[in-house]
């Protein structure tokens, strides 16, 4: 009887491989490294484990087919008796993975260790243990997979009692051989090749064969294996009267055929190792327990030779002149080798590498796909995994204070302190928060098959802008022109005209400049769409360049060069209204001056906890802007929720015990240039507009603001001025729209 | 006898030794003519067979010197099943035997007439010593391969032969031929010859492989049947103790089934060994002892280093005799593991010392994911 076993939370097991590191034996610690299954995973199957919805690729001529992989559900592993570490393994491969597990462990062992190493990996529930063959009869037909290891009879065996259709992964008996092309120096590491682990392992040596050599060159090489094997002879381990019978038998038989054939043996005095040197290039196995053949052969017999073992083939340990090394590895992989090193190496496997030819991983998962031409979206993003808030609020200084040593790209973060911040992403990290913002563009209406793009944002000087959208562009394979915030417009206006450029991403006031030259020279752009970040559009310029034939004024993006890409306009949005990038954040809205979420169609704090980043800590990190959420299911059919930006953190003030937004006052009063100065006057609080551009009708249309009229007119608990100065700079440089003057 | 020593000049004293009558007589006088049986032997192979000539060499065995059987150098009996070596021409071959191993490969034996027909007139002489030749008919039950009588099946050629010490009146063949030419057990024709032999009351003599009339008995036991053979009914089998499926079989749990379910006496139980290249007949005494006849002598070797040891330890089965003269195999090592006994270790009337079997010495079952030998063989 089964119990129900539960897939396992592949991030919280991650973070418990790492704390299981330090206590495992340093031969495996390897593998107790949760960055080497994050990259293995994306390896082996194409995917970030962290990422794994259904997306398209829309610059394929596949692009209505959205593709992902997923687990397969339950599968089996039945080990063979000899491993401490592999049934562990080959659970942490299938768990990883997504599926449930059992395993069949040889009857008789003990379970203990590995019941409580899988409790601290928190996949107790997720794991089944078994011991005897009837326990695991009725799992044959319940499970997904069956992985096996044993040799070809008991993989037959185990075969016959699952379906033709259930996916059966066998790891079957291998052997492995070196294949020298000169020998004056592989004496040594090949002694050591064939006493690690005793032969016992399919990567271990058990023939060898001398190219081109002649019977009397390998019995000379074979005496110098003797010398070299003899000095381990102390480490012999102790084995018993069965096995040295059979060594006895090897030694035996192969002595007297040495006075039939052209062959000898050198078999060492207190038997610790033996040495059969033969000119019959018939592949054999050999005795194991340091028993090895050396036989020579001509050049290119290698692979009829080894035909009729080709399905046992592993490792292939060379030694061969640097420039005959790739035509020789050629010649193995032909002749069913599937994996080629030096001697040495044999039975040094690294953890990234395929194993007998396959990367396992690919073959616990399967493919899934979603035809759909209809959707917009590239992605259906999957339900965000609710996490429990474990901080409190981290700031720009929480930020900046955090030092990244390893990290592959360094950007400017933005802010206007004195000592510049800068921003560092892991390269796959960053390239999937890249992946989710080119999501995000197509969504936003960009097609990658026929729109041709100008990516007119900032770089140089470690800025993200232009190089983030680069690498989001290549992402769909757009067809993009690298001209940056190019100085020379008429240069610029020059190429988007010859180049048909119909596509601009940039900065609204560049872009705003560029379409006013353009008019100003009487050039007519074939520009159609134009996706802005950094700042927004008023509503003025968006009608305007409406007029002048832009058809889509979107978001790039939503996001900050410290916390990465944070959400995307579709097509159904209005200005100022994300889709957040689930995938890759978690965004909270936190009430403006509590830490507590917002109630409905209150505006506060946006907060980010980053879910595809290390080196860097972004939890509940407040970026500065305000937002209130979008109730409802948006008709682009992305499930993510939706937030309506409402301006900076800074914007807002508190005023006559109201809230009051900057922003609102400045799109009310439509002027160009403004700044607030909120003062004490009579200790009450008094709105200061300094605008030159303020005209009779101004304070009546502030008065219209709910707000300010509640709190000036009605509580008359404050008041509002006007005058005309020279605005106040702040240490940066920068202009800001709020002066509160009222605090200290 | 119609067989004679192929030289009388160089062998004469092999033939002395064979051509002796009783098996068992006079072990420790023989031991001299045995010894130099043994040198003409040796000197015969090594001008014949120039394989022969360099393990010699390669051995360091002088010829010059007086003989010391330890130091006679065996061939492991794994070599014969890898290659075939003759110390005659193809024209004096008169048989050619293989051997009925269970997996893997054969060994290939070839004959001439003397070293058949020496071997046959010591199965004969110990058969005579046992009281086992009669002229009265008796019924028997062979748990032999049905087979054409010229089979080059060791085994079959061999219990075919043992049905000629005493005329037969009814012959079952256990193994018999069907379709694909593959040979079935037919336990439920045994089961009832036996019952019809039963009937008959004469002697019956049950030749072959233990495996199947272990099977036998067992069923006969579960059936309930209990039958009361004549008390002169000879069980005398060989050709190995694995069982039908693979596991080893109690030759005692054997014996007690034969008597309880059959009703033959316990001292008609007996065992045989012997093999395809060392032809040497060791049947067992009513003590269930092997004891070595005349024409044999026997050692034990380390596991691990081939070096002899004593009485009572247990190692490789070395096997020499001087009979054969077709083939080099005076001296062979055989990969069963015993131990060798003197002769007061057994108080039957059969005075040679006697070796006990334990099986097969190397069977280990490889832990390893790496590909075992016999996995490559197996394709």
């Amino acid at each position: 009887m089964m119990k129900n076993l539960i897939a396992p939370n592949v991030l919280e097991l991650l973070k418990k491989i790492d704390l299981m590191k330090s206590k495992v034996p340093s031969e495996v610690q390897a593998f107790f490294d949760s960055a080497l299954w994050e990259a293995r995973f994306r390896r082996e199957t194409g995917r970030d484990l962290r990422d794994l919805c259904l997306r398209r690729d829309r610059s394929s001529t596949h692009d209505a087919i959205f593709e992902s992989v997923r687990p397969l559900g339950l599968i089996g592993h039945i080990m063979p008796g000899n491993s401490d570490w592999t049934p562990l393994l080959a659970i942490l491969e299938t768990s990883i993975t997504g599926n449930t597990s059992w395993v069949k462990l040889p009857s008789g062992s003990s379970t203990e260790v590995i019941l409580s190493q899988l409790k601290e990996l928190g996949l107790d529930e997720s794991v089944a243990v078994y011991t005897e063959r009837n326990d695991i009869e009725e799992l044959y037909k319940k499970s997904d997979a069956i992985s096996a290891w044993g040799n070809e009879s008991s993989l037959d065996e185990i075969r016959s009692k699952i379906s033709s259709q259930t996916r059966f992964i066998a790891w079957g008996h291998r052997i492995s051989f070196s294949y020298l092309t000169k020998w004056d120096d592989a004496a040594s590491d090949l002694a050591a090749a064939i006493v690690k682990y005793e032969q016992q392992a399919c990567s271990s040596p058990q023939v060898v064969y001398l190219e081109e050599a002649s019977f009397d060159e390998a019995v000379s090489f074979a005496k110098e294996l003797s010398q070299k094997l003899q000095s381990y002879s102390s480490s012999f381990p102790d084995i018993d009267d069965s096995s040295w019978a059979e060594l006895s038998n090897f030694s035996e038989t192969h002595f007297a055929e040495s006075f039939l054939k052209e062959k000898m043996i050198i078999e060492a005095e207190d038997k610790s190792f033996r040495i059969v040197v033969d000119t019959n290039t018939a592949f054999e196995a050999s005795i194991l327990h340091r028993s090895i053949f050396i036989k020579t052969i001509k050049k290119n017999e290698i692979k009829e030779v080894l035909r009729p073992h080709r399905r046992l083939l592993q490792s292939a340990g060379i030694n061969a002149n640097p420039q005959d090394i790739a035509g020789l590895c050629e010649e193995l992989f032909d002749a069913g080798v599937s994996r080629v090193c030096t001697i040495s190496q044999m039975q040094e496997a690294h953890p990234m590498e395929s194993h007998d030819g396959e990367f396992s991983l690919s073959r616990f998962v399967k493919r899934v796909t979603l035809s759909n031409p209809s959707l917009t979206v590239n992605a259906l993003n999957l339900a965000q995994v609710d996490v429990a808030k474990t901080s409190t609020i981290s700031t720009k200084s929480d930020f900046s204070a955090q030092k990244v040593e390893n990290a592959h790209y360094y950007f400017k973060s933005g802010g206007s302190t004195s000592a510049p911040v800068l921003s560092p992403f892991m390269l796959q990290d960053y390239h999937l928060q890249m992946q989710v913002a080119a999501d995000g563009l197509i969504a936003a209406g960009l097609n990658p098959k026929t729109d041709r793009c100008m990516n007119l944002f900032f770089g140089g000087g470690l800025y993200g802008g232009f190089i983030s959208f680069t690498d989001i562009l290549e992402k769909i394979a757009a067809i993009q022109y690298p001209m940056a915030g190019y100085v020379d417009t008429d240069f610029v206006l020059d190429m988007i005209v010859k180049e048909n450029v119909n596509v601009l991403l940039g900065m609204p006031s560049y872009l705003i400049n560029l379409f006013k030259l353009a008019e100003e020279k009487n050039i007519r752009l074939p520009v159609k769409k134009i996706y802005f970040g950094g700042e927004p559009f008023s509503e003025s310029q968006r009608n305007w360049l409406k007029n002048i034939g832009v058809e889509i004024i979107n978001s790039a993006s939503y996001g900050s060069v410290d916390a990465g890409p944070l959400g995307y306009q579709c097509q159904s949005c209005d200005p100022g209204v994300h889709h957040v990038n689930t995938t890759i954040q978690k965004i909270e809205i936190v009430d403006l001056e509590k830490d507590e979420p917002v109630l409905d169609g209150q505006v506060g704090r946006v907060l980010v906890s980053s879910l595809a980043r290390s080196g860097i800590s972004i939890q509940r990190y407040q970026i500065g802007d305000t937002a209130k959420w979008i109730n409802g299911s948006c008709e682009c059919g992305d499930p993510s929720p939706r937030l309506l930006l409402a301006g900076r953190v800074g914007d807002i003030f508190k005023f006559g015990g109201s809230f009051i937004n900057a922003q609102s006052i400045m799109k009310k009063l439509e002027v160009k240039e403004l700044q607030i100065e909120l003062k004490h006057i009579d200790l009450k609080d008094c709105l200061i507009i300094n605008s030159p551009d303020v005209n009779t009708g101004a304070l009546a249309s502030l008065l219209e603001l709910h707000d300010l009229h509640e709190v000036v007119e009605l509580e008359k608990t404050a008041s509002i001025e006007f005058k005309n100065t020279p605005f106040i700079k702040a240490i940066s440089g920068k202009q800001p729209l709020v002066v509160d003057h009222r605090h200290g | 006898m119609s067989y004679t020593i192929p030289s009388k000049d160089e062998l004469s004293h092999i033939e002395q030794l064979c051509l002796m009558e009783n098996p068992y007589d006079n072990f420790e006088e023989t031991r001299e003519l045995f010894k130099k049986a043994m040198k003409e032997n040796i000197l015969w192979h090594s001008e014949r067979s120039e394989f022969y000539r360099k393990f010699l060499v390669g051995n360091n065995f002088d010829l010059n010197t007086d003989l010391e059987l330890s130091k006679v150098p065996g061939i492991i009996a794994t070599f014969f099943k890898r290659n075939e070596i003759r110390s005659i021409d193809e024209k004096d071959v008169s048989l050619h035997l293989t051997s009925s191993g269970t997996t893997g490969q054969k060994s290939q034996m070839f004959f001439d007439e003397w070293t058949i027909g020496s071997a046959q007139d010591m199965v004969a002489k110990i058969f005579k010593h046992n009281g086992w030749v009669s002229d009265q008919p008796v019924n028997y039950m062979l748990y032999t391969y049905e087979t054409e009588k010229d089979s080059k099946l060791g085994t079959s050629f061999t219990d075919h032969f043992l049905a000629s010490f005493a005329p037969s009146n009814k012959v079952e063949l256990a193994l018999k031929l069907g379709r694909n030419n593959k040979h079935r057990f037919d336990l439920h024709g045994v089961i009832k010859a036996f019952q019809d032999y039963n009937e008959d009351g004469l002697p019956v003599r049950i030749f072959g492989f233990p495996a199947f009339f272990h099977a036998t008995l067992e069923e006969m036991k579960i059936r309930g049947i209990k039958l009361n053979l004549h008390p002169e009914s000879l069980v005398f089998l060989g050709g190995g103790w694995k069982g039908l499926a693979d596991k080893q079989v109690d030759k005692k749990e054997t014996y007690l089934l034969a008597t309880e379910v059959l009703g033959i006496p316990d001292g008609q139980l007996r065992d045989g060994f012997g093999s395809v290249e060392h032809c040497i007949p060791y049947v067992e005494c009513e003590n269930h002892e092997f004891h070595l006849p005349i024409w044999s002598h026997i050692e034990i070797l380390d596991v691990k280093t081939r070096a002899p040891l004593g009485f009572g330890e247990k190692g490789f089965l070395k096997l020499m005799s001087p009979y054969i003269t077709s083939v080099a195999a005076n001296a062979v090592i055989m990969t069963d593991k015993a131990s060798l006994h003197q002769a007061s270790e057994c108080d039957c009337k059969t005075k040679t010392p006697f070796f006990r079997l334990y099986g097969r010495a190397g069977v280990s079952k490889s832990k390893s994911c790496a590909v075992a030998a016999a996995e490559l063989l197996g394709e």
